[in-house]
């Protein structure tokens, strides 16, 4: 079925942003608005994807850059359980990494605090 | 190509027409010497083993020399641009590039040779400002004989028996791209149809069968976020008129997605944008993940169809 809007949580500290939906040119302002809420945080910030199916070129490319732009504030993105499709796009665009810093966690009961290093 | 003088400024875009073996390994051995003893980084990308008889050729020097496979990173014609030849470039724009690149050989399927004319147009275009030479070796003992005719419509210049002569037919390449747009077959009658409201509708439809047809999961991956870019596209620019039309052609799935638009850029989706861009990947990705893609457009609007070759044991199903 057709989604045009996608549900988003924020949770806890470290922060935590829980999407469930598809991630496409409907949605894709919506998902952006909620990744700028992570700007500023110095911590591990965890984006659960875990209900996200699928996600187009355009909002992974937000999450890229979001993930540099944390990294470059003293932060990092963690992302969680992602679709195929990022990982798909990330590994086509941003091959050899090109600078993404981007982490990629599977773990099935993920917590942010567990992330920290 | 690179001359001695080093006079050429800009892009020296060439067909090097052979015969045989011999006649191509001194063409192109030949140039490639004289890169290297210029300082110029050379890409060898050719079709299966023949990057081998290159290598053999150069002895010692090959290994100054990038090899890929044409094959496999030139599957769709559409990627060589962006995926094969766009980096290389970049990568070293202080200098002259020298490239050797075969798109076009005896069993590429009527489409892809097409789309092989077509990306020979653009290449023209794509790297009109750079520093770069690319040969484009053309094997004339298995093509076709109008390959000859398509190689002058799409090279300023041709090298043959040893020597450079400039073209006779040399066409703008949005002429090469219109007349290849107007040779396209029609979409068959037996292809089914959505009118499609959100991208999601488009891409759960094409999924399904897809995956009824016998696409993999990691095809399917392909297949969804291609229909996506496209249908995303439509969405953004146009404002009625989205379709999917999907059928089987051999061994191939076909997924064609029509809109009211046009699109005005021939170079749309073959020069990925710098890496700070938020956007402008879409078609770039399409070229990137599908077999084949051709686009179909003008002021009566657009047609993109998407090639997802099926694995051998689904082939002839549906």
């Amino acid at each position: 079925m057709p989604t045009d809007e996608l549900t988003i949580s924020f949770l806890g500290d470290p922060v935590r942003v829980v999407i469930v939906g598809e991630i496409d040119v409907d949605t894709r302002e919506q998902f952006k608005a909620a990744l700028a809420r992570t700007f500023g945080s110095d911590g591990d910030t965890v984006l659960d994807l875990s209900g996200v199916p699928f996600m187009d070129t355009h909002s992974v490319t937000s999450v890229v850059h979001c993930a540099n732009r944390l990294f470059a504030e003293g932060g990092r993105l963690i992302v969680h359980r992602p679709p195929p499709s990022l990982r798909r796009i990330f590994e086509v665009l941003w091959g050899g990494d090109g600078g993404a810093r981007l982490y990629i966690s599977e773990k099935q009961e993920e917590r942010g605090e567990h992330e920290r290093r | 190509m690179s001359d001695a003088d080093g006079v050429h400024a800009g892009l020296v875009h060439e067909a090097m027409l052979y015969r045989d073996d011999a006649e191509f390994i001194s063409g192109v051995v030949g140039q490639i010497r004289a890169a290297l003893d210029a300082d110029q980084p050379v890409l060898v990308e050719l079709p299966g083993g023949r990057g081998d008889l290159v290598r053999d050729a150069l002895g010692t020097d090959a290994q100054r020399v990038r090899f890929g496979d044409m094959a496999e990173d030139g599957r769709n014609p559409g990627r060589i641009i962006p995926g094969v030849m766009h980096d290389f470039v970049v990568g070293h724009l202080d200098r002259r590039v020298v490239i050797v690149a075969e798109s076009t050989w005896a069993t590429r399927s009527a489409p892809e040779y097409a789309a092989c004319v077509e990306h020979e147009a653009l290449t023209n275009l794509a790297f009109a400002e750079q520093q770069v030479s690319i040969l484009c070796p053309y094997n004339l003992t298995d093509l076709p004989e109008h390959a000859v005719a398509d190689a002058e419509r799409t090279h300023p210049t041709l090298w043959q028996h040893g020597a450079r002569r400039a073209s006779t037919a040399y066409t703008e390449p949005h002429a090469v791209v219109d007349s290849i747009a107007a040779l396209q077959p029609p979409t068959p009658a037996r292809a089914r149809r959505l009118d499609y409201a959100s991208v999601s509708q488009a891409r759960h439809a094409a999924t399904e069968w897809g995956r009824r047809a016998g696409l993999t999961e990691d095809r399917l991956t392909d297949l969804i976020i291609a229909v996506s870019e496209v249908g995303g596209n439509s969405v953004a620019h146009t404002s009625h008129g989205r379709s999917l039309l999907w059928w089987q052609n051999d061994d191939s799935l076909v997924y064609e997605m029509r809109d009211g638009g046009h699109i005005q850029d021939l170079l749309a989706g073959r020069v990925p944008p710098p890496l700070e861009a938020e956007s402008g990947r879409g078609l770039l990705m399409v070229n990137l993940l599908c077999d084949l893609v051709q686009v179909k457009t003008g002021p009566s609007g657009t047609a993109i169809r998407l090639w997802m070759t099926l694995p051998a044991q689904a082939q002839g199903q549906v």
